[in-house]
């Protein structure tokens, strides 16, 4: 058990040079391990990461408590007050800050670290890229991100490999971000009390997930839950739910009607009750792009914590679950299962 | 007061053919659903000669299966898209499920055979055709609940005992089957 620390300038120290290592650390990318490893390592030291802000507090509450008196008694203490009345604002600026900046670098390394543990699971590898250029490239190849009429820009770019029940899949996990700019009119009175009208600018921000698969079979179907610009065919399921939730565009009816065999329908009717905003595009160069408004999609079970650096060790080392992406990936997969013979043939 | 008369008249007859268009709707759905299920039923006749085929050796000492196998062929092939019948479905999937389970224990029973990566293959494609059928069963199921309360309910049930007069279609429930068709995800 570790034990209760006192409060002490020196116990802070420790925990700076703890957060510098663990800053290092997130930013070279390590593994789990070699994490848990050094999570191991400042838990000897520095059993509980949190900073003793009791200091700043009673400076923060001593500066405000100053500045009152010197208020109220201003004229008995004469330019002495005014001294007063100049440094405690600027102490309790100070202590306020330092105690939010403090607060701020331990969550912020603690969403790092999550992310972290959480690309590590899937085994993912980073990928280096132009992030407009990256959305233009990615636009020329599939319509989801034919999207933002102002900008458009790929903000990380993951690639993966996901072993399925028939096969290897590769893939690679999107985050797409686009804006659209529009013009409104709005209304107002003037001082004389007339109504007028003037245009502003509106930029609205939106921001989507995709994972884009290879698969053994090239063909252009695109299944629509969310806007979608592709017009060829469109084809109607004999379920009504299924037509309800999406819109079926393709090159051929025979085609969409192969892909889209009754157990499908069903794993994509189940697969909007989990995810919003889902769109499916099958594309001739054997790829799926699945693409849906959560950015969540590597959330795992375990939550870590740097606070406590013995446990955050213990859960490094944990196979944890991650439900969105695993099915996405289960569902790329069993299309592919149901459909590569039906294509495969031809 | 005519012209309201006139115009409430043609409100009921523009809700009359709304509702009328809706039960045909309803029907034609419950008669695509079970079309979907003849054509993944009449797949499987196409796959029934390559597993005779590849089995063929083994098959003489297995009297019982090639009896199923006849069986399900003449049973599948006298279902039409056509009518609904779903006593005939029953009776398929319970033959299917005997020809299944016959040529599993064929494949257990003779080791050389199990390994030949035919009927591997073959099996996997009448598994899915099976898991086909399944999810087809569903959406005609559901298909079928939508149309009976279709006609059913008040003022369908009306406009449909003065028009159509269809009576509701019996929903497809076979316990040998266990048509409760629920896709898990995998675990990965």
């Amino acid at each position: 058990m570790p034990s209760k620390q006192t409060i002490t300038t020196a116990n802070d120290e420790a925990i700076s040079v703890g957060l510098i290592k663990l800053e290092a650390a997130v930013n070279n990318k390590l593994s789990n391990q070699d994490l848990a490893k050094l999570f191991s390592s400042i838990a000897i030291n520095t059993p509980i990461i949190e900073f003793t802000n009791l200091r700043y507090i009673y400076l923060f509450t001593g500066s405000i408590s100053v500045l009152i008196f010197s208020l109220f008694n201003f004229t008995y203490l004469g330019y002495i007050a005014v001294l007063f009345i100049f440094l405690s604002p600027l102490s309790a600026i100070f202590s306020i800050s330092l105690i939010v900046i403090r607060h701020f670098r331990i969550t912020s390394l603690n969403q790092k670290l999550q992310q972290l543990y959480q690309i590590n699971l899937m085994g993912l590898q980073a990928e280096i890229f132009d992030s407009s250029a990256k959305a233009e490239e990615l636009a020329s190849l599939y319509y989801e991100f034919q999207r933002g009429n102002y900008s458009r820009e790929v903000t990380s770019l993951h690639c993966g490999v996901s072993k399925g029940k028939t096969s290897e899949l590769d893939y690679q996990l999107i985050q797409f971000h686009w804006v659209d700019k529009r013009i409104v009119t709005k209304h107002y009175q003037d001082e004389k009390g007339n109504w007028k009208q003037r245009k502003e600018t509106v930029y609205d921000n939106f921001y989507r997930t995709s994972i884009l698969v290879q698969i053994e079979f090239g063909i252009e179907v695109y299944i629509y839950n969310y806007e979608g610009t592709y017009r060829g065919v469109q084809w109607k399921s004999t379920s009504t739910r299924f037509n309800n939730i999406y819109k079926v565009y393709g090159e051929t009816e025979i085609t969409i009607a192969k892909l889209l065999k009754p157990a499908v329908v069903l794993l994509l009717e189940k697969l909007a009750e989990d995810f919003k905003g889902l769109n499916l595009e099958f594309s001739l160069d054997n790829t799926l792009l699945i693409s849906m408004r959560q950015t969540d999609l590597l959330d795992s079970s375990v939550k870590l914590s740097i606070k406590q650096p013995a446990v955050t060790a213990e859960l490094l080392l944990e196979k944890a679950l991650q439900p969105q992406i695993t099915k996405l990936l289960s569902v790329a997969d069993e299309i592919g299962r149901f459909s590569i013979s039906e294509f495969k043939r031809n | 007061m005519i012209i309201f008369l006139l115009l409430l008249l043609v409100i009921l007859v523009i809700i009359i053919i709304a509702i009328y268009n809706g039960i045909i709707n309803l029907k034609n759905n419950v008669a695509r659903s079970w079309s979907d299920i003849i054509a993944y039923e009449r797949q499987k006749i196409k796959l029934l000669p390559d597993l005779e085929r590849v089995s063929s050796k083994y098959l003489d000492h297995e009297k019982s299966l090639l009896i199923s196998v006849t069986s399900l062929r003449s049973a599948i092939a006298a279902v039409s898209p056509g009518s609904i019948d779903t006593k005939a479905l029953s009776d398929i999937e319970q033959k299917t499920q005997s020809v299944l389970s016959g040529f599993k224990a064929v494949a257990e029973a003779y080791p050389n055979l199990q390994s030949a990566d035919v009927l591997r293959d073959l099996m996997a494609e009448m598994i899915k055709l099976e898991e086909n059928i399944t999810a087809a069963v569903t959406i005609f199921n559901r298909n079928v609940a939508d149309f009976n309360t279709g006609i059913e309910v008040f003022p369908s049930s009306i406009i449909n005992s003065l028009t159509t007069r269809l009576s509701p279609v019996p929903i497809f429930n076979d316990s040998s089957a266990e048509y409760n068709f629920e896709y898990k995800f995998n675990a990965q």
